[in-house]
């Protein structure tokens, strides 16, 4: 699953520390979903989109074999 | 929000000192049992028997069932997949277990299997297996991922 996060991040000049606490994970689990290396789940999904103000389907995207 | 049923984080050093107690307990009892005394020897006899048996589960039980500074998703998968691999683990031990038992009645003496078995043959040393998975991958991951790229 890809993902914009890291775009967003930049483009509401948010840090990762940031979008944790506002989430309620860890950095390095932020640090980890904007590398592909862990899959959020749905409940985190939706509150990242309420922190960024924008649809959860604009955050993540399906890949191909996904 | 789920609920997690994990002690506090505080609780983990009441395992660490527990832990530390119940390893001197160990060394203690296996030095002894060391000198060759062990066929007359039973459970319960001295203090520091009690301390090995009793402190070292204890201290694994909280160890395994405390919170991380922040248990997030991420940890909650870290440790589903420490207890995937534990029990695999435990399985191929159990499997194992009685062609062991043959192959040690046949290397070693009675009383060198009993002093193996009282150190070695707990199934709660799969609390340490699955602590020591979680700890490590915990401790990968946050370094691997600590860094802001």
């Amino acid at each position: 699953m890809k993902n914009n996060i890291r775009v967003e991040r930049a483009r509401q000049r948010m840090s990762q520390q940031e979008l944790a606490e506002k989430t309620g994970v860890s950095r390095q689990t932020i640090n980890a979903i904007e590398l592909g290396k862990f899959n959020p789940s749905t409940i985190l999904a939706m509150k990242m989109s309420l922190v960024f103000g924008i649809p959860v389907n604009e955050i993540f995207e399906l890949e191909e074999g996904d | 929000m789920k609920k997690q049923h994990l002690l506090p984080h505080a609780w983990q050093w009441v395992g660490l000192v527990t832990l530390v107690i119940g390893i001197v307990c160990a060394v203690y009892v296996t030095l002894f049992l060391a000198k060759g005394d062990w066929g007359q020897m039973n459970y319960f006899t001295s203090i520091h028997e009690l301390g090995f048996l009793v402190l070292t589960p204890f201290s694994a039980i909280i160890l395994c069932f405390t919170r991380e500074i922040i248990e997030d998703e991420r940890i909650d998968e870290l440790r589903k997949k420490s207890l995937e691999i534990t029990a695999i683990i435990f399985v191929v031990l159990l499997i194992i277990g009685p062609v062991k038992s043959i192959i040690l009645s046949k290397l070693f003496s009675y009383t060198t299997i009993n002093r193996y078995n009282l150190i070695w043959d707990h199934s709660w040393w799969m609390l340490f297996v699955y602590l020591l998975i979680f700890k490590i991958s915990y401790w990968v991951q946050n370094k691997r991922y600590s860094d802001e790229k």
